[in-house]
C-alpha cells in the first residue's frame, strides 16, 4: 500500500474507532488505536523511504531498529506508536481493568501521529 | 490470564462489535471478532490444562496471542480443533482486511460471523465447566 493509502485506511478506521466510547468500549479503543497507528505509522515508514510501499512494520517493538534510528522528523510518532503498544499489552494482552488516564492517552497518541502524517504528507 | 477475566474481555469486544456497522467498520469489525475469539480459546485451553491461566513455565505455557504464536508445545485438544481452524481464518482476515484495505461483501460477512459463532458454540461448553 501506499503512503496515501495507509492514511486512507487510518481515517477510515479512526472513524470506526469514534463510534466507541470510554469506558464501555476501552478494550476495543484501546485495540483499535493500534490498528490507526499501524496505518500512520506505516504511511510515515513509506514516505520517508524506511520501509518500501511492499513491506511494512506491525508495530514499533518490530521494527527492524530503534526509534531514535528513524528519520528524525518521525520519531515522535513512532514513540506515540510504541506507547499506544504499550498499551495495548497493559490493557488488552493483561488483566486489566478502565482507568480515566487511558480515556486521554489514546487520543493523545493519535493525534501525535496524525499530526506527523499532516506535516509530512500535506505540507 | 485467568479464564474470568478471558471471558470478561471476549464479552466486551462482542459488545463492541454490535456498535459496529461491520460493512464500514470492516477493519475494526475484523479486530473485534478476533480478539473476541482469542479470549476464548485461551480460556477453553486453560480450562482443558492445555494451557495455564497462571503464568506461563517452559512446560506449560500461558496466555496465545495467536493460534500459532507461542505455537503450543502440546496437540491442540480434539474438543478444540475446529475452533483453531476458525480462530485461524479470522486471523488471516487481517491482511487484507485489517493491514489491507479490502472490502468485504454480506456473503463474506456471514462467513466471518459463522466462523465466530462455531468458536462460541465449541468453547462455551468448556468454559462452562468445573475446572481444577
Amino acid at each position: 500500500m501506499t503512503d496515501a493509502d495507509h492514511i486512507m485506511q487510518a481515517r477510515y478506521i479512526f472513524a470506526s474507532l469514534k463510534k466507541l466510547s470510554m469506558p464501555e468500549d476501552y478494550l476495543a479503543i484501546a485495540d483499535g488505536a493500534m490498528i490507526v497507528g499501524y496505518h500512520l505509522g506505516n504511511a510515515l515508514l513509506h514516505k520517508h523511504g524506511v520501509l518500501a510501499e511492499t513491506e511494512h512494520a506491525n508495530t514499533p517493538s518490530k521494527l527492524d531498529r530503534p526509534i531514535n534510528a528513524l528519520p528524525a522528523p518521525i520519531q515522535a510518532a513512532y514513540e506515540a506508536f510504541a506507547e499506544l503498544e504499550k498499551l495495548r499489552f497493559d490493557y488488552v494482552r493483561s488483566a486489566s481493568k478502565y482507568d480515566a488516564r487511558l480515556a486521554s492517552v489514546v487520543w493523545l497518541h493519535l493525534e501525535t501521529m496524525q499530526r506527523a502524517c499532516r506535516d509530512e504528507l500535506t505540507g | 490470564m485467568k479464564i474470568s477475566e478471558h471471558l470478561t474481555k471476549a464479552d466486551a469486544f462482542e459488545r463492541s462489535a454490535t456498535k459496529l456497522d461491520p460493512t464500514q467498520d470492516t477493519a475494526l469489525y475484523v479486530v473485534m471478532l478476533l480478539r473476541a475469539a482469542t479470549n476464548r480459546v485461551n480460556a477453553a485451553l486453560h480450562v482443558l490444562g492445555t494451557t495455564t491461566e497462571g503464568a506461563a513455565t517452559p512446560v506449560k505455557l500461558g496466555d496465545l496471542n495467536h493460534t500459532y504464536k507461542p505455537k503450543l508445545n502440546v496437540p491442540v485438544p480434539d474438543e478444540l480443533r475446529a475452533a483453531f481452524k476458525n480462530l485461524a481464518l479470522i486471523e488471516d482476515l487481517r491482511t487484507d482486511y485489517v493491514r489491507g484495505n479490502k472490502s468485504a461483501d454480506t456473503a463474506l460477512l456471514n462467513a466471518w460471523r459463522a466462523a465466530y459463532a462455531a468458536i462460541r458454540h465449541d468453547t462455551d461448553p468448556i468454559v462452562t465447566r468445573e475446572h481444577p
